[in-house]
């Protein structure tokens, strides 16, 4: 990156700021037809007739305000781990609206309800006179009207990307899958896994864009492709909360979430790509991580020159509103390869929810073992919340993986992946976006169309091996997430210390055992 | 177990001890009591109807008898007698004496059916639906050992067919895959058979149990079925009435206990049940005398 960008400045944000509306800065762009799941801000693609581009496609509005671009640009600058001046207000039950601006009030700046977005029983809400949502959290928190608030958290992926080549999925072995799917071939259409993540694409199109490439703005035609090793009819419609608005399509620009969801669903037995544990499933996408490509649409878009260099982040503002929209679509399964930092009562609310409707959640444990080993959110609540699960990560070798966290909250261990355990051989293989056509490092004019083998380390890769045989299980019968936590912890196979231990929690997950349950005497 | 066991034991031999001897009751008068077992022996002593001896053999057509009164031993007649029921004959005819009467040793066979309820009742009622089982069977009896004395042996057959389950705060989810129940019990043991009527028995007992058990699924590697024997003991108590002459219907309750069987994996080690015993009701077809 260090050799290409010119990373963002405040100034540049100010800028971005004087330019109003939604800065799209394309005048191509239609904004005639609605109601299409196209590319918003994205103008017609230039090879009409191609059947694999969309022409004609309305351009909708970037979800990302031109503000909260810059917001999150600062945020990245000043290492924070959450939203300048935002934060997430839950007012206790009965408050009025009258009475909710009478607490907001005791900001320095008094702060507008009406100007905030609410997501369910939370108030996502602007503090325009202190930037610091530490700060403005705390005072708000001390207000009667007030149950709790906190930052708009950033939450960070929890892969570790690497450069991998070709290998086995030794982590499918790893826990008893083979056997498994004797017992359960690919679970049943009706169980819905979401994963909430980078997203998942979920359309086949290519669209242009107005992109900085090093020395000027051009239009570039950017394709999308669906995973091929993604039936696309197990596709349930996605829903984009950091990107683009809501009636857009879901676009992954990080490889993460496809990851992740090839874990989980990857089809099989197809003669294509790698194999995915509950192949039957259907996937509901939910992008609530941006990564590198998406801010620099964003910033392109509205004429900002210059590459994005703060990395991808997870706004929990989107994450909570991910978590739900999963939940009220009827997601059997929720997927949580992310976390950072930092309380959040807003996600400790968003799981129960979740797991009130019906959902099970694997949540990542982290990767910052060799970094502070600090307790990641939501992590930590899975210990709070019989139906969240916090899963560890594992090398090849059946051993913690050396960047995966240890704690108390450790619920169950799965294979994440570890270069330092069998090289790239020891990484968690799926069939994914070829990274080599959106390396953020060397390309100006990516391309998020073509798959081939990707292989990731990280807790990220682990909670999506507990995800997958959650939605075996629950197509058997198993439909309390409690229960599937329950049932996945019973028969995990105990590793380190006798008993639940910070570093493996009950064990490695034994896709077999669970499913196959228990006679009288055995 | 042992403890169990030793109740058991006192049980059958208490109510043996409560038995007595047989007798037969002199249904003709003047009838002779001969030195053979021959009407051309030599006619020791005369009776009246409704005098009693007691039995303490029996010959083809005669019994021995003994008059308990003047302790003279000899042969009456079988038609000329009847067999008493119960432990004590009445004295009928005054002035003559109570006797006993060693009845015969026989075998005899039997086909039975048991409906069985498992002490393990929740590990059965989660895998299987029910906590219950019928029971085919037979086996043999040695009837008048010493007395009421007989010996037993008998084996069964059971089946139950269900699915493996995960069980979660008492809610039991059925994972679809099948499960075949196998129960073969083999019992041995002891028991006291007396007269509670003119054609019924009553009957205690108590043995051993030998109980092997076998669990098979679908999707089972070779390590994941479980075909064991086990051994325990049981008590068992009935009622017996003659239909016909060689045919016997007898209804009998059993306890058993097969302890330390269940329990070590499975649902049985959730619901911490150990016991592969239960207690059954049988009715049991007797052939023989």
């Amino acid at each position: 990156m260090s050799n290409r960008t010119i990373a963002i400045t405040l100034a540049a944000a100010a800028w971005l700021f004087a330019a109003g509306g939604d800065g799209t800065g394309l005048s191509a762009q239609s904004r005639g037809s609605v109601g299409t799941r196209g590319l918003p801000g994205a103008a017609a693609s230039a090879r009409a007739g191609s059947a694999d581009q969309q022409a004609g496609e309305d351009a909708g509005a970037f979800a990302m305000t031109a503000e909260r671009a810059a917001a999150f640009a600062r945020a990245a600058q000043d290492g924070l781990n959450w939203v300048p001046g935002e934060v997430l207000v839950r007012f206790r039950p009965g408050v009025s609206l009258a009475q909710s601006a009478r607490a907001l009030s005791a900001l320095r700046e008094p702060a507008n309800p009406r100007d905030g977005r609410w997501i369910g029983d939370v108030l996502l809400v602007p503090t325009p006179g202190e930037d610091n949502a530490d700060l403005a959290a705390g005072i708000l928190a001390q207000q009667p009207e007030v149950l709790w608030a906190q930052p708009n958290f950033i939450r960070r992926m929890q892969a570790v990307p690497t450069d991998p080549g070709y290998g086995s999925q030794w982590h499918l072995d790893q826990i008893n899958m083979p056997g498994a799917w004797d017992i359960n071939p690919g679970g049943k259409g009706e169980v819905l896994v979401a994963v909430v993540d980078s997203g998942v694409t979920e359309v086949t199109r290519s669209s242009t864009f107005q992109l900085w490439t090093g020395a000027r703005f051009e239009l570039v035609l950017i394709p999308y492709a669906v995973n091929p090793d993604l039936d696309q009819s197990r596709f349930a419609a996605g829903r984009d909360y950091v990107l683009f608005a809501a009636q857009s399509p879901v676009l992954d620009m990080d490889g993460h979430g496809t990851h992740v969801a090839g874990t989980i669903l990857q089809s099989t037995n197809n003669s294509l790509g790698y194999a995915g544990i509950a192949y039957n499933a259907r996937l509901l996408p939910v992008k609530v991580c941006a990564a590198d490509w998406d801010w620099q649409l964003i910033i392109s878009s509205r004429g900002i020159p210059g590459f994005w260099d703060e990395g991808g982040s997870c706004p929990d503002d989107a994450i909570l509103a991910g978590i739900r929209y999963a939940a009220d679509q009827g997601a059997k399964v929720i997927n949580l390869s992310l976390g950072g930092p930092g309380e959040s009562p807003a996600e400790l609310e968003a799981l129960r929810y979740a797991v009130g409707k019906g959902a099970f959640v694997a949540v990542a444990a982290g990767n910052d073992y060799t970094s502070g080993n600090q307790v990641h959110t939501p992590a930590r609540y899975g210990r709070q919340i019989d139906g969240v699960i916090t899963v560890g990560a594992l090398g090849r070798s059946m051993t913690r993986a050396y960047y995966s966290n240890t704690s108390s909250g450790i619920e169950i261990a799965a294979p994440g992946g570890s270069i330092r355990d069998g090289g790239n051989a020891g990484l968690v293989y799926q069939y994914g976006i070829n990274e080599a056509d959106y390396d953020f490092e060397s390309v100006v004019k990516p391309r998020f169309d073509r798959y081939t083998t990707v292989s990731i380390q990280g807790t990220s890769m682990a909670a999506p091996h507990v995800a997958g045989v959650a939605a075996l299980l629950y197509s058997q019968g198993v439909t309390n997430p409690a229960a599937i936590e329950a049932a996945i912890k019973k028969f995990a196979r105990d590793l380190g210390a006798s008993g639940v231990d910070d570093e493996y929690g009950a064990g490695l997950v034994d896709a077999r055992a669970t499913l196959r349950g228990l006679g009288v005497a055995r | 177990m042992t403890k169990k066991l030793a109740l058991a034991v006192v049980l059958v031999l208490a109510v043996a001890a409560s038995a007595a001897a047989q007798q037969v009751r002199i249904n003709h008068n003047r009838t002779p009591l001969r030195a053979e077992p021959t009407s051309a022996s030599t006619a020791l002593a005369y009776y009246q109807a409704g005098s009693a001896l007691d039995i303490i053999g029996r010959s083809e057509g005669w019994y021995k008898v003994r008059d308990p009164k003047t302790r003279v031993e000899g042969y009456v007649m079988a038609s000329l007698v009847d067999e008493l029921p119960g432990s004590q004959a009445r004295t009928a005819a005054a002035g003559k004496p109570p006797v006993k009467a060693k009845p015969k040793t026989s075998v005899r066979g039997f086909a039975d059916l048991s409906f069985v309820r498992m002490a393990a009742s929740e590990s059965f009622k989660a895998v299987t639906d029910t906590n219950a089982r019928l029971q085919y069977g037979g086996g043999i009896q040695v009837v008048n050992l010493w007395k009421g004395l007989y010996a037993e042996a008998q084996a069964g057959y059971s089946t139950l067919d269900g699915s493996r389950v995960f069980v979660y705060q008492d809610t039991v989810y059925d994972l679809g895959i099948p499960v075949a129940i196998t129960f073969t019990p083999i019992d041995a043991g002891l028991g006291w058979r007396f007269p509670v009527g003119k054609t019924t028995h009553a009957n205690v007992g108590g043995g051993v149990s030998f109980m092997n058990y076998k669990e098979e699924s679908d999707f089972a590697d070779v390590d994941d079925g479980v075909s064991e024997s086990f051994t325990g003991f049981y008590v068992s108590g009935g009622l017996e009435v003659k239909l016909v002459k060689w045919l016997h219907l007898r209804a009998e309750g059993r306890y058993t206990s097969i302890p330390d069987a269940l329990g070590a994996g499975g649902v049985s080690a959730d619901y911490d049940e150990t016991d592969l015993g239960g207690v059954s009701v049988a009715v049991k077809l007797v052939f023989g005398k």
